[in-house]
């Protein structure tokens, strides 16, 4: 009996598939551990990083564990690859968490932490219960996820973030573990008329200038008002001996990029200064950002007329 | 005016101290030297045992750079490394060691009277409080250990706080209030409608860890360990006078904070000096922090010992880059005016954040990735 979550399309007949997190259960596929979780947190949404999505606003980031990829630079490896003894999840249902989430001042919920595709069952849950409520729903994910998932995803996801590592097959499989990126490239085509998406890829030595530049070139070529955060990833998890990345040499690719996407962020780095929202029409900064590192960005301050630059009148991709 | 750079293995930037914004025409003689002394200095690493020498290494650039009066030197790659990591019986005493070799390695190549304080020592989780009944979500951070906070409160949680086991004390919003009303509106505006203290070794926070498991915690310090060559302090509370007193006789001080030693790993005569005020124990970090550079009891502080994150994370228009706080404390031993002053070492945020002295040199780390070396440069004297 095959799992048709993610393209891997595991045979769980034969056991655990990739990610370890479904069964076989009374002839259907299921979770093992449904609507339980690994942590919940507040942010603010900018740390996730959604830029263009309900600026400033306190998120719940919920998460799970186990992932159907096994990034050799995994920033949450403790909880996405590695099994940690006493590591454990906690039930909570969909109606209580929405109820924490409210407690605790947040506007939105978003499933943050693992993939959301190795417990997308819950997520909807959740995510159906949030929206009950009144909440904003939005998700982190690799979009290695079959056509029915990713459908799925977009039509419960208010905003998603999808990390497109690299437009390379070789890059995916080496790095990654995944034998290709053209589901994600699919899914991403898909996703971005179902749902607000943005796009964020990790930046580490292979990804080379030309590279930076193609996957600048097929975002615009999907939609050219996706925002694209470039992250600095600091040597970590099967990486960390790697020398840290040269930020001087990769602003320069960034000032590129930019003329093929208005909406481009370099950040993950302490002190980084491309993290503003500015209007692609006049250069007004419409959202004031700064970024404290470590997936940190904080939101400063917000000047926009509905979602207009107040200068110039353009109209600009926000979700309000 | 107070600048920070930030200096991300080798690429810098300045900003404003308060606002985060760029600093285009920087007139600042100091901070032009200290962006070329942290190149040579970059921060090996929360978990990273070098990181205590580092500590050591920074603090000799800054002490020959600027010579202050006051220098606190503040080591917590201890503590962090034994939360994080399991470490062997043989990797616990190494690390301890390294810290002792290395205070005394800045002892000896300075002429600092020393202020050695053991803020506690590391044990195993006891067990975890169990909060289910209570009608939502506690609230506590790794700033305070053994402290939680219910904030939303419903009307039966108030019998459930009284029922729940392993919590050591438990005082409400108005009860505080009423026991020190000297206190400021800010600080009572962020109490939780409950403020929880644990039993020894019981911790509250296992959701809001991003699961990672903590192999240990800090104990429940009612007295720690301090080793001086100056007046013995009986309370944590007495740290700064005396510090400030030897200053005013023309002594050049060094405040040296050891987190996760505590008696039966400190390595220097030591004597016992009180850690509690009232009910309140501090726990190890930010309110020891801020009881030696304050002398003030914790009711005095800008931020209790909680807060609701949501406060938090709304109060960050001021001071961005300082992790903790967007009000720092206005009277603390680094702002005095009178006397060179310098903070370093690896406690990223509480090192300025609690100081305030003229110069500030900390690892910039979130969540254990580390983002770099952090420079204060706040009102400096002439060099
Ligand atoms: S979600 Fe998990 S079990 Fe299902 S196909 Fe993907 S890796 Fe296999």
């Amino acid at each position: 009996m095959n799992c048709n979550y993610c393209e891997w399309r595991c045979d769980l007949s034969k056991g655990n598939g990739i990610c370890g997190r479904y069964i076989v259960s009374n002839g259907i596929i299921a979770e093992k551990e449904p609507m339980s979780w690994i942590s919940y947190y507040f942010y603010r949404i900018e740390e996730m990083p959604f830029f263009h999505a309900l600026p400033g606003a306190i998120v719940m980031q919920i998460g799970t564990k186990g992932c159907n990829a096994s990034c050799d630079y995994c920033v949450n490896a403790h909880i996405a690859i590695k099994e940690e003894p006493g590591q454990t999840l906690k039930p909570i249902t969909g109606k209580h968490l929405v109820q924490l989430a409210i407690d605790g001042g947040a506007g939105a919920v978003v499933f943050a932490i693992n993939e959301v595709t190795v417990f997308l069952p819950s997520a909807i849950e959740a995510a159906r219960a949030a929206h009950e409520a009144g909440l904003k729903v939005g998700c982190l994910t690799n979009g290695y996820l079959t056509e029915e998932s990713a459908n799925m995803l977009g039509n419960e996801m208010d905003f998603i973030n999808i990390s497109l590592k690299s437009i390379s097959d070789e890059f995916y499989q080496k790095n990654l573990g995944l034998p290709s990126v053209k589901p994600i490239l699919r899914n991403i085509k898909a996703l971005s008329k179902l749902a607000h998406i943005e796009v964020l890829t990790p930046i580490v030595h292979e990804i080379t200038h030309d590279e930076v530049l193609k996957i600048a070139y097929f975002i615009a070529d999907v939609d050219e008002n996706i925002p694209w955060h470039l992250f600095r990833l600091q040597p970590t998890y099967k990486r960390v001996d790697e020398n840290p990345l040269d930020i001087g040499a990769m602003i320069k690719i960034v000032e590129q990029a930019k003329k093929i996407l208005p909406f481009i962020y370099f950040g993950n780095f302490a002190g980084s200064q491309w993290v503003n929202t500015r209007c692609p029409g006049c250069g007004h900064v419409l959202v004031k950002r700064v970024c404290i590192g470590s997936c940190g960005s904080k939101f400063g301050s917000i000047d926009m007329d509905g979602n207009r630059c107040p200068k110039c009148g353009k109209n600009i991709p926000v979700i309000r | 005016m107070a600048n920070i750079m930030l200096d991300v293995n080798g690429w810098q930037t300045v900003l404003n101290f308060e606002t985060g914004e760029p600093v285009e025409d920087l007139n600042d003689l100091i901070m032009e030297d200290m962006m070329k002394i942290t190149p040579a200095l970059p921060y090996p690493g929360d978990t990273n045992p070098e990181s205590v020498d580092w500590t050591v290494d920074v603090a000799l650039a800054v002490s020959d750079y600027y010579n202050p009066d006051f220098i606190m030197l503040a080591f917590s790659t201890q503590q962090i490394i034994k939360i994080n990591e399991q470490l062997t019986p043989e990797e616990s005493v190494a690390i301890n060691e390294r810290i002792f070799k290395q205070v005394t390695r800045f002892l000896e190549k300075t002429d600092y009277e020393a202020m050695v304080i053991g803020m506690g020592g590391m044990q195993d989780i006891k067990g975890v409080i169990d909060q289910s009944k209570l009608s939502t979500g506690l609230t506590s951070t790794m700033c305070a250990y053994h402290y939680a906070g219910l904030f939303m409160s419903r009307e039966n949680d108030a019998d459930v706080i009284k029922n729940m086991e392993h919590i050591k004390y438990a005082i409400t919003k108005d009860d505080f209030k009423a026991a020190h009303p000297e206190m400021k509106d800010a600080y009572y505006g962020m109490l939780p409608d409950y403020l929880l203290m644990s039993s020894d070794g019981y911790v509250f926070n296992e959701m809001g860890k991003r699961g990672i498991v903590h192999k240990k915690t800090p104990r429940m310090m009612h007295e720690l360990p301090v080793y001086t060559t100056l007046e013995r302090p009986n309370h944590i509370l007495e740290v700064r006078g005396i510090l400030e007193r030897a200053m005013d006789e023309g002594k050049k001080v060094a405040l040296i904070m050891l987190e996760g030693t505590g008696t039966e790993d400190f390595k220097f005569p030591y004597n016992m000096m009180g850690n509690q005020t009232e009910w309140f124990v501090h726990d190890q970090g930010l309110s020891q922090y801020l009881a030696v550079a304050t002398g003030k009891p914790f009711y005095n502080y800008d931020y209790p010992p909680i807060v609701n994150s949501v406060n938090y994370l709304n109060t960050s228009e001021k001071y961005p880059y300082s992790q903790h706080f967007s009000v720092l404390p206005e009277d603390t031993i680094g702002r005095r005016p009178d006397k060179r002053t310098a903070a370093v070492g690896t406690r990223s945020g509480f090192i300025h954040e609690t100081t305030m002295a003229d110069i500030c040199v900390e690892c910039h780390s979130r969540q254990l990735s580390m983002s770099g070396v952090f420079v204060l440069v706040n009102d400096p004297k002439d060099v």
